[in-house]
């Protein structure tokens, strides 16, 4: 609700949150004295963002998420370049640790989660495609899925 | 893509923010549109088209390439 109506808070807010769930791993793991920074990392960035959004540029509008057609689809290819690099970087993770002979199940699991979501976007993303085709092209295409 | 965007916006006196505004895009979209760095989305087209009272053929011309 908060979010709609505001909707430059949405990236500052999922930043702060994801900061302040890693500050609370790094109090269970290190204590509190490693975590305060952690956390004023997340605040800092989170303040950052929040003033970045309010900008008139393109990355303002991006943040901001009040970007129009254009915007949005530098933001989708952006998105789409990061998944491609954090996909290879996996990859190359993934050699280098099975060269030296260490755990290397992250690196496995975070290739398989990415894949796992580029199939069920293409699963997603079919279903609200094209539809049949118009003709006899179609009416093959229609029996063919009553068949099978 | 070529089109006729910028000739009717100063045709009518408008500036790109007023334009943007009445669009519902930003101003930076207006430019690259003008310039024909960015090619509207068929909605965004007709929306063009209706604001300046012509239609989508007359405002683009997918014919002709602007060299950048």
């Amino acid at each position: 609700m908060i979010m709609t109506r505001y909707p430059r808070l949405l990236a500052p807010a999922v930043m702060a949150i994801g900061g302040t769930v890693i500050a609370a791993a790094v109090v269970i793991g290190q204590g509190w004295a490693a975590a305060a920074p952690v956390e004023a990392v997340t605040v800092a960035a989170a303040i950052g963002y929040y003033v970045l959004g309010g900008r008139g540029s393109v990355l303002g509008a991006i943040v901001g998420h009040r970007a129009d057609e254009r915007q949005e689809s530098i933001r989708v290819r952006a998105r789409a370049l990061a998944a491609q690099v954090a996909g290879l970087a996996a990859v190359a993770g993934y050699v280098i640790e099975l060269a030296r002979g260490s755990a290397v199940w992250p690196f496995e699991l975070f290739v398989a989660v990415l894949a796992g979501s580029f199939l069920a976007g293409l699963v997603i993303y079919r279903a609200g495609g094209a539809g049949p085709a118009d003709g006899p092209e179609g009416e093959h295409e229609e029996r063919s899925h009553l068949v099978s | 893509m070529r089109n006729r965007v910028r000739e009717q916006r100063t045709t009518r006196g408008m500036s790109q923010r007023e334009v943007a505004a009445a669009l519902g895009v930003s101003r930076q979209t207006v430019i690259a549109i003008e310039n024909g760095r960015y090619s509207p989305s068929l909605p965004l087209a007709f929306r063009i088209a209706q604001f300046f009272g012509s239609t989508v053929d007359e405002m683009f011309d997918a014919s002709e390439e602007v060299r950048t």
